[in-house]
């Protein structure tokens, strides 16, 4: 016990004598091993979060256009795709033998965070559950992600309204009470920091499908105080209240004019039940004029490929500045060692063997090096959890 | 006479030119045919810079061997003691007082006076070595100021602690190496009569080397290294 204990004191105290050159020692050595060690954890959650993501989303459907856009709004719920598909090619897709087809529309936000329109299919895909209450249901009813949730102190029971989309389009549609029914377990990935909604629901944001007072006569604008008969045609217009919230009293009076074919969706995800039906879809959609199969793992590989080069020419870089810091180190403790000879001295003919002066200096060496371990720990942990919010938001 | 402590009989050692000091170019040579130091009893060495004194003092110490004849220091003969037993020899029977670097700047004057303990297993670093020490340290008249940094005490002080940590392991031996170099006379005086009373008090025996004639003629005897060398050297490396 002595034998480790004896040395470590003399050395705190011979660090703690000079703590501006100990302090020194610590922060470079910390540097050197912060700067690979970070590069590469970082590379690699960046590696594992986005391709686990990717490879649990086999094929995605979404109109022509930049793929790149599709798939991150799609699974990182991540800006906006330009063009968007019907609603009836989900049912297509879904009348295809051996796939299961997730409607998916991201357009719509509240308090910042994606409201996802989809099908319960989703949850299923995604391994959602709640951690409190129940997934919605009904018209208006949203499940909030667990960071979202905890984030804005959400509890089922509570309400979000959506945020306003385009504040100058006076013919757009307006924001929404939208109920919490629940919130779901943490997940890690990008479903934490989302709401879902029945895709209905995202369509009432988008103002197809809507609510509105009755049409009266007092609600029309051509001339409130004319006489109404029962065959005569009464038009809506502008002054007619439209439902700012969803409710069990007006849930039923929500309507959509039109084909539900033709409402729109970003995409579609698939999950086909094996090879063949994944190969077959994606050999139909080559031949699509209109619509396009995307393999996020595909897309995410190139992400990742530009990334890893990177991370490779940041190896190489780090390697020197650890090389020129190991250089450094072991030039400031040669001087010290020199510097303290007398003291070495004084030391061997007080009957210290080599043995315990080797101790004394590796005990000084160990807690400089020990200290920067830890630091380095520290940083790279507080880090990841930075990147890991990065990536989350 | 008291039974010896240090026994000497046709020692000899011998440095090569090449480590010796600069623009020397014949060996370094020792020679002490017949010489002994009996128990309790004090001796002052003396002679010019590069003479050998402090060779003489390694020599007995058992940091160097000598390389013909016997030197036997509290019943061993040095030369026939490997590395380890010298050491533990060292430790067991002798304590030090350097002129060059009497202590350690980064411990304070406790941890100073306790650092034998710390570098060596085999001596047990319990209360009594404590008491032990804060008794030294109160007996030369720093007992107030254990806690303190070398740097905050006077040269007189720090030596009256490099002192006290020479005999906390309570030696036979005190090996001391111009430990009055420069101090003040009044200062010097006052060491070296502290190191004559814990002498004659602990029946300590007592080789301490000087370049001070006045401190010499203190000493009952006196060695002059120069007179068991070869002359013209400057101070012989470690």
């Amino acid at each position: 016990m002595r034998a480790v204990a004896d040395p470590l004191y003399l050395a705190v105290r011979y660090l703690r004598a000079s703590p501006w050159r100990s302090l020194v020692l610590i922060l470079g050595t910390t540097v050197a091993l912060f700067l690979p060690v970070f590069t590469w954890l970082a590379a690699q959650t960046l590696e594992t979060a986005l391709l686990a993501r990717a490879e649990a989303s086999p094929v995605l459907i979404g109109a022509k256009g930049n793929e790149f856009d599709l798939t991150m709004a799609s699974l990182y719920f991540r800006g906006e795709v330009a063009e968007t598909l019907p609603y009836g090619e989900r049912g297509r897709l879904a009348a295809r033998e051996g796939c299961t087809a997730v409607p998916l529309h991201v357009r719509h936000r509240a308090g910042g965070a994606p409201i996802v329109g989809t099908s319960p299919a989703y949850y299923r895909a995604r391994g959602l559950t709640p951690a409190e209450g129940r997934l919605p249901a009904l018209l208006g009813e949203v499940v909030a992600g667990a960071e979202v949730a905890r984030k804005a102190a959400l509890s089922p029971g509570e309400r979000v309204r959506s945020d306003m989309s385009n504040l100058y389009n006076l013919a757009g549609a307006y924001p929404l009470l939208l109920d919490v029914v629940g919130i779901l377990e943490p997940t890690g990935g990008p479903d934490d920091d989302a709401f879902f909604a029945d895709v209905k629901t995202a369509w009432a944001l988008d103002g197809l499908f809507h609510g509105h007072g009755e049409v009266t006569a007092e609600n029309a604008l051509d001339d409130p105080d004319r006489e109404v008969g029962e065959d005569d045609h009464l038009e809506a217009s502008a002054a007619i209240f439209l439902f700012a919230e969803i409710n069990d009293r007006n849930r039923g009076g929500f309507h959509f004019h039109g084909e539900l074919d033709d409402a729109t969706l970003t995409s579609v995800l698939v999950l086909p039940a094996d090879p063949k039906a994944h190969d077959l879809l994606l050999g139909d959609y080559a031949l699509s004029e209109r619509y396009r199969a995307v393999r996020p793992v595909e897309v995410v590989e190139t992400i990742l490929d530009i990334v890893l080069r990177l991370k490779d020419a940041l190896t190489a870089y780090f390697a020197l500045v650890a090389a020129s810091t190991a250089a450094f180190f072991a030039l400031v403790l040669a001087l010290s060692l020199r510097l303290r000879r007398q003291e070495i001295r004084l030391m061997v003919r007080m009957g210290a063997s080599r043995f315990v002066l080797a101790a004394v200096v590796g005990a000084e060496i160990l807690l400089v090096l020990g200290t920067s371990i830890v630091l380095t720990a520290l940083f790279t942990w507080g880090g990841l959890a930075a990147l890991g919010a990065v990536l989350r938001t | 006479m008291r039974d010896p402590v240090i026994q000497a009989e046709g020692l000899r050692f011998t440095y090569p030119a090449e480590r010796t000091g600069a623009g020397a170019d014949a060996p370094f040579r020792l020679r002490l045919d017949d010489w002994t130091v009996a128990r309790g009893e004090r001796v002052a060495l003396f002679g010019p810079s590069g003479c050998g004194k402090s060779t003489l003092l390694d020599l007995v110490a058992g940091v160097r061997v000598p390389e013909a004849g016997r030197l036997v220091v509290e019943g061993r003969d040095v030369a026939s003691l490997g590395v380890v037993e010298r050491r533990a020899h060292r430790i067991r029977h002798m304590g030090f007082v350097f002129q060059d670097f009497p202590l350690v700047d980064y411990l304070d004057v406790l941890d100073n006076v306790l650092l034998p303990y710390r570098l060596n297993l085999e001596l047990d670093l319990d209360a009594d070595a404590r008491g032990r020490a804060l008794e030294l340290l109160e007996r030369l008249g720093v007992g107030g100021k254990s806690r303190r940094a070398p740097e905050r005490l006077s040269q007189g002080e720090r030596q009256r602690v490099a002192i006290a940590r020479a005999l906390v392991t309570r030696p036979s031996l005190v090996l001391a190496d111009e430990p009055t170099a420069g101090l003040d006379p009044d200062t010097a005086l006052s060491v070296v009569e502290l190191l004559e009373e814990l002498s004659e008090e602990r029946g300590l025996s007592l080789l301490l080397v000087t370049h001070d004639p006045v401190l010499r003629a203190r000493f009952a005897r006196s060695l002059d290294v120069a007179a068991c060398s070869d002359p013209g050297h400057d101070e012989v490396e470690p």
